[in-house]
């Protein structure tokens, strides 16, 4: 991995590396819970670095305030342009002047006040698991078809093949559209579908390369020997088609991560509270005159995974594709 | 030629069977699929006894089997029901926002191949250089951007904060007042946002191919003869590489086609684009069966029609496919 020729390799391993570690550790990166609806009145909409004083009452309330000022016994809060006075007694985390407590909106804050850095962390976990998820359920689906294909030839092969065929043909966004409107509001609908509509490819590379691996010599010599076929499949051909289909599955989870993204975005993907980059988006997009910041980092997320993933794709796609290695010298 | 029209006919007849199957799945999945319309009018002014009587008319209530065969016969007919929330023909209905998908595929794809070739022979030219990096990674980073995100960010630089460019619509309120040339232009204007990041994202994939097909053909004898013939190296790139990358080339934009016209969904509903993705999105949220179905079965089309065309344009310049 950390060949010193191969900088693709070595920034997309890196790259994937650090956002796996971000998702993994959102619970302990998130300044904030990702779903907190924190006096939405004042902390709705604010622009990145903002910092507000968080007051909290004796009966467990939190109000949030621009500044905080004491005068006697009375706490004054600005709240964006109208000031609120608090009987200083039925604050609980009084400090000198103010109060002991702030809110930090590193990256701004949506149209309820959450935090979209919080946001962000843990959307990225939502579309990072889903992405992986539906693509070992894309490998799993075309290696097995793949496999049976070459492995068996004749008429298995012209059926599955076919079949292969007619659902690459398929109008995937729409298919997928249909099903997630109609089966909607449940991460594991989205994973089969996105898996289901991604798996074909990965069975026509499985099984050119099994074909091309059968008239190997090593598989001849271990057919000569009696060796069962069933034996041969899977301890000859499957473990050597492995390596293309490694690469081609890394360049592949960038597309299931953007369409992940395209059907959230439609409202049909993954639903609220939970947070995903492409629902958050959508809640961009109502206020995307005075909230840029709302919309804007979620789709940088969305980019960086994508790159991150191509990256690695690219570098291992460079080291262990012979064709290309030799294009290259 | 003769070989080329059995070829067609047989082509023809796999799409055919490919498009009956690929209905049937989607009428299935609508009718199996939890809920109906008639939900729709789920509140407690509609008596059940009326919702009733919607599904009767609707056809609901009879047998799923019945159902599919006479929504078959009549498709086969080229009858394809009429929509249920724009009580007319689907297929009209479609047919009216087919021009508006086309117009922004027709305006996309020219710019796209354009972009996508320019990147991708750009980088292929300077492979390993610092040039081929760069550009390798401005590729990357654009196929990487959702077109759905983008096209919200060219409305926030565009049309808020900058206003060049309308953010939405295919035409300005009272453009029907406008002379011929003034609402061309008013048009122009509408599309050239979406046109624009429909073609920039798909621009990435395109370069990406483009420049890893190139450096195949790069490594092959008779480039290498070329060069040693002493013919000039844009001569040898765009002539002798590129004609040899146009077969994958053609079949990739031919799959490009439907893509372009289901693909842009996303953008048609960001930009309130009055085509057939956003009628189809409509559709499928309001459970409008015949109009989905009638997408569906548009959408099938011009994926059949893609990969044919882009086969034919294989099999006129390739002789080893015709013969296949």
């Amino acid at each position: 991995m950390l060949d010193r020729r191969n900088p693709l390799l070595r920034a997309g391993a890196l790259l994937v590396t650090l956002l796996g570690f971000a998702a993994l550790a959102a619970p302990w990166l998130a300044p904030a819970d990702p779903a907190a609806l924190e006096d939405p009145a004042a902390s709705s909409y604010r622009p990145p670095l903002t910092r507000l004083a968080a007051v909290r009452t004796v009966d467990g309330r939190w109000l949030l305030a621009d500044r905080v000022a004491r005068t006697g016994d009375q706490l004054i809060l600005t709240r964006r342009d109208e000031t609120v006075s608090l009987p200083a007694a039925s604050v609980a985390n009084l400090a000198g002047d103010g109060v002991s407590d702030t809110r930090r909106f590193v990256l701004g804050s949506d149209h309820l006040g959450r935090d979209v850095l919080s946001r962000v962390l843990y959307g990225g976990r939502v579309s990072l698991a889903v992405g992986t998820l539906a693509l070992l359920l894309a490998l799993t689906l075309g290696v097995a078809v793949g496999a049976a294909a070459g492995a068996a030839g004749g008429w298995v092969d012209l059926v599955l093949m076919r079949a292969v065929d007619a659902m690459l043909a398929f109008p995937t966004l729409l298919l997928a559209l249909a099903a997630a409107a109609l089966l909607r509001n449940s991460l594991a609908v989205l994973i089969f579908i996105l898996g289901g509509t991604a798996w074909m490819s990965v069975a026509r590379l499985v099984r050119g390369e099994v074909l091309a691996l059968k008239e190997r010599e090593f598989v001849l010599a271990a057919r000569a020997a009696g060796v069962r076929p069933l034996r041969i499949l899977w301890r000859h051909l499957l473990p050597n088609a492995l390596t293309p289909v490694i690469v081609d599955a890394s360049l592949r989870i960038g597309d299931l991560i953007l369409v992940e993204a395209a059907l959230s975005f439609l409202g049909l993907g993954v639903q609220p509270p939970t947070p995903s980059w492409g629902s958050m988006i959508a809640d961009g997009r109502d206020a995307l005159a005075t909230a840029w910041w709302v919309a804007v980092f979620p789709g940088v997320a969305i980019a960086l995974a994508v790159v991150a993933f191509n990256l690695l794709g690219d570098g291992l796609r460079d080291r262990y594709d012979p064709r290309l290695a030799t294009a290259r010298r | 030629m003769a070989s080329l029209s059995r070829f067609v006919v047989r082509r023809a007849a796999a799409a055919f069977v490919l498009l009956l199957l690929v209905l049937t799945a989607t009428f299935f999945l609508l009718h199996l699929a939890p809920g109906d319309p008639t939900q729709l009018l789920d509140n407690p002014r509609i008596p059940p006894a009326q919702r009733a009587h919607l599904r009767e008319i609707y056809g609901l209530d009879r047998p799923l089997a019945v159902q599919y065969l006479s929504w078959l016969r009549a498709a086969a007919r080229g009858d394809w029901g009429d929509s249920w929330v724009h009580h007319r023909p689907a297929a009209r209905v479609l047919a009216e926002a087919f021009p508006a998908t086309a117009l922004l595929a027709a305006a996309a794809l020219p710019l796209e191949a354009a972009l996508g070739l320019a990147l991708g022979v750009a980088a292929a030219r300077r492979r390993g250089a610092w040039g081929d990096h760069v550009l390798r990674t401005v590729s990357l980073v654009i196929y990487a951007l959702p077109t759905f995100w983008l096209g919200l960010m060219a409305i926030l630089a565009f049309s808020v904060r900058w206003p060049i460019f309308p953010a939405s619509h295919l035409r300005s309120v009272g453009a029907g007042e406008l002379g011929p040339l003034a609402a061309a232009l008013d048009v122009a204007r509408h599309l050239a946002l979406p046109a624009l990041v429909l073609a920039v994202t798909n621009a990435g994939g395109l370069a990406r191919f483009v420049r890893n097909s190139l450096l195949d053909t790069f490594s092959q004898d008779y480039i290498r003869t070329a060069r040693a013939a002493g013919i000039s190296e844009r001569r040898v790139v765009w002539v002798h590489a590129l004609r040899n990358t146009l077969p994958p080339l053609v079949q990739v934009l031919g799959l490009q086609l439907p893509l372009l016209l289901s693909g842009s969904l996303v953008i048609e509903v960001v930009f309130s684009w009055p085509g057939v993705g956003r009628l189809a999105y409509d559709a499928v949220l309001t459970r409008d069966y015949p109009l989905v179905l009638a997408a569906t079965a548009l959408a099938g089309v011009l994926v059949v029609l893609g990969t044919l065309l882009a086969d034919l344009v294989l099999a006129a310049v390739d002789p080893r496919v015709r013969h296949a």
